[in-house]
């Protein structure tokens, strides 16, 4: 689980992705929630990506997703609940694109 | 005249290739795809041959395909999805699906993401569901779906789409085969969109299959190959002990990876056939 660095992200808007899907595959697909949780996010500019019952994402999806959100900086994101292999995707597209500046 | 293309025992070959389906405007019609004397089927044979019959019907010719004379054979054809929304004057020989669960996953068309997203997640789903001894191999499968079809409908840009399919075998030794084709610009073009000096189609292929390589202007792309290569060594090829073999072939290009006795090669196929767009076999076998 990544989390906020200041232990504020109880604060946070949460979105759960298992709203939507049990799996991601395309970059469309995160282009779309990616807007999504930008208009959800509003003035608030921090998140927490919730990966509960989520078996599969693509690495496309993650990076689409994840890796631009936080590479972009505008809005302070984390991520938990994720399952190992899940996880595995998703740390390798965020630090591919972010580097060290990955999820906070 | 009619043209006549027969589809004998084998005629599929070992890879699915093996029989010539010219897309073709000067054909002559009506053209007969004789299935009569078919026996197995591998699904990129079977990617063809709907591909075959969709491109031509849509090109405006007749076409119509005989039925295998061999009731297994026929019923496998429509299990699979080879004469799903056709016409009786098409594929009218063929019998109603039997929902067999040996039709893993027949041949299906993709023309949206939503069409990538469900196929992704219906293979794994499936086997999960049909073949609980190879539900290890799911995420594996899942990133080859999702990675390759969603090159094959983004980067193809045919307005035809990309087709799947998969099936699998239960003998001494387990297998799952997939196959992936679009009719797109191909592979080795889309390279060339950043980097025109690779003109050797086979290098372009095998370049593209490096992390960070894409004929995206985008430099964090690239890296969907890649991610499946790297999935298939950790999941396959080291955790469940099982081989991967990946077959693909784009212009003039052919590249075959193996993924054996825990490790990776990289190879040239035999005499490479021009073909349009893109064709890709993942196979994964028990060892």
């Amino acid at each position: 689980m990544l989390v906020f660095d200041d232990e504020e992200d109880g604060m946070a808007v949460r979105f759960s992705l298992n709203e939507f899907s049990r799996t991601f595959a395309t970059r469309e697909r995160a282009a779309e929630l990616r807007e999504l949780l930008i208009d959800r996010v509003a003035d608030d500019r921090r998140v927490v990506v919730d990966f509960t019952d989520v078996t599969n994402v693509s690495y496309s999806f993650a990076d689409e997703f994840l890796g631009k959100l936080s590479a972009d900086g505008d809005i302070r994101v984390a991520w938990e609940n994720l399952a190992p292999s899940v996880a595995q995707t998703v740390e390798r597209a965020v630090d591919r694109r972010a580097g060290s500046a990955s999820g906070c | 005249m009619p043209k006549f293309i027969t589809l004998q025992q084998g005629s599929g070959g070992k890879e699915g290739y093996g029989v010539d389906l010219p897309l073709e405007h000067d054909l002559e019609q009506p053209i007969v795809l004789d299935a009569t004397k078919l026996r197995a089927c591998h699904p990129m044979f079977l990617i063809r041959l709907r591909l075959f019959l969709d491109w031509h019907i849509a090109a405006g010719h007749e076409v119509t395909l005989r039925a295998p004379s061999d009731p297994a054979v026929a019923q496998h054809l429509a299990d699979m999805g080879v004469g799903r929304g056709l016409t009786a004057d098409v594929a009218g020989g063929l019998p109603e699906p039997s929902g067999s669960p040996e039709a893993m996953f027949g041949v299906r068309r993709l023309t949206t993401p939503e069409n990538v997203e469900d196929a992704s997640a219906d293979a794994t789903e499936v086997l999960h569901q049909q073949a609980p001894a190879l539900a290890a191999w799911g995420d594996p499968v899942y990133m080859a779906v999702s990675e390759l079809c969603g090159n094959a409908l983004q980067h193809g840009r045919d307005a035809l789409g990309a087709y799947v399919a998969a099936d699998r075998i239960e003998g001494e030794r387990r297998q799952f085969r997939l196959a992936i084709a679009d009719l797109g610009i191909g592979i080795p073009e889309h390279i060339r969109h950043r980097h025109p000096d690779w003109r050797d189609d086979t290098a372009a292929i095998t370049r593209a299959l490096v992390r960070g390589v894409s004929g995206t202007g985008d430099d964090y792309r690239g890296n969907g190959f890649a991610e499946v290569l790297d999935v298939a060594l950790d999941r396959l090829l080291i955790r469940s002990r099982s081989s991967v073999s990946i077959d693909i072939r784009s212009a003039k290009g052919w590249v075959i990876v193996d993924l054996v006795d825990g490790r990776q090669s990289v190879g040239p196929g035999r005499s490479p056939q021009s073909r349009r767009g893109t064709w890709i076999t993942y196979v994964v076998e028990t060892v």
